[in-house]
């Protein structure tokens, strides 16, 4: 059985998946390849707005999402603070 | 009835001192690595364990500083008690265990999981009035704060049971030895011994959360 991701992994996940795709992406692409309930994924993308990781952009077409400087610099330090996460039992 | 402190022998007030000082200087360090990791991150996680070291290092600052005016101003250095000393003094030892228990109940309530405040302040409020209104007031702190640890070290255990991750093994029996460094403080009230024993187990558990510290910053730059 696959080990649960922790709250890092997944926000890592996201912003990764917001990265490489340029930094804009429709929601349900987000859901399809962050392997979320919808609920959790909506949850998990305000949270990233609310910390200003990463910026909502709505058109006629829907939502779309990109990358902000900090989410970009989160990916960056991503292994540093996943390990002190860890480490100190914070995850 | 004298609220007597602790005994110290003569021979280690300057030791005692120097090892509350790197008491601090680890605290700090630690403290000020998860600010860092909060900035980057916005884990309110990393900013509570930050808070919660920031105020165990204020509060081995304050012991040694405390305990530095102690060595000037005493005429006997044999013992520290609350009627023998003025009110500076009396200031520097209640700002030391505010400091002492705020801290620790930081961590309590980082290992709790919740975002309630109340159960901060609850266990905060509960700790500080056993101290103020406990004739033995050394034991009373000493007690409530063994408490305190014993429920840190239980989440460790549980997180190192669950990942088996090394660092936390060493903070997991880092916060053993402060739970039984504590516990031999309780006897330092009669035998001046437990003051020095007290402090070497305390020595170990820093240089193990230390060590643990130092394994993150080196698996993360192992990493990548």
């Amino acid at each position: 059985m696959a080990k649960k991701r922790t709250r890092l992994e997944v926000i890592r996940d996201i912003l990764s998946v917001i990265k490489d795709r340029s930094g804009k992406i429709k929601p349900t692409h987000i859901l399809y390849k962050s392997n979320l309930s919808h609920d959790m994924m909506e949850g998990y993308l305000n949270e990233l707005i609310e910390k200003d990781f990463i910026s909502e952009q709505r058109n006629a077409e829907g939502k779309r999402y990109s990358i902000n400087e900090k989410g970009l610099r989160f990916l960056e330090k991503y292994r540093q603070i996943a390990e002190f996460s860890e480490g100190f039992g914070l995850s | 009835m004298t609220s007597q402190l602790y005994l110290i022998p003569q021979w280690f007030f300057g030791y005692g001192i120097a090892l509350e000082l790197i008491f601090a200087a680890i605290t700090f360090i630690v403290a000020v690595y998860a600010f860092k990791m909060y900035k980057l991150s916005y884990e309110k996680s990393c900013q509570v364990l930050g808070a919660g070291f920031l105020l165990i290092s204020a509060a081995y600052a304050t012991w040694s500083l405390v305990n530095i005016y102690f060595f000037l101003t005493l005429r006997n250095l044999g013992y520290v008690s609350l009627d023998e000393i003025t009110s500076l003094g009396v200031f520097g030892v209640y700002a030391y265990v505010i400091f002492s228990i705020l801290g620790l109940t930081t961590l309590v309530y980082l290992t709790l999981k919740t975002k309630s405040y109340r159960v901060f302040s609850t266990i905060a409020t509960l700790s500080l009035l056993v101290f103020i209104f406990a004739a033995q007031k050394a034991l009373a702190f000493y007690f409530v704060s063994s408490f305190l640890i014993l429920l840190v070290f239980i989440h460790y255990f549980k997180e190192y049971s669950r990942g088996k991750k090394k660092s936390t093994f060493l903070l997991m029996i880092a916060f053993l030895f402060l739970l039984i460094s504590n516990l031999d403080f309780t006897l330092a009230t009669i035998q001046d011994v437990h003051y020095v024993v007290g402090h070497v187990l305390s020595l170990f558990a820093y240089i193990l959360i230390f060590s643990s510290f130092i394994m993150t910053l080196r698996a993360a730059r192992g990493n990548g």
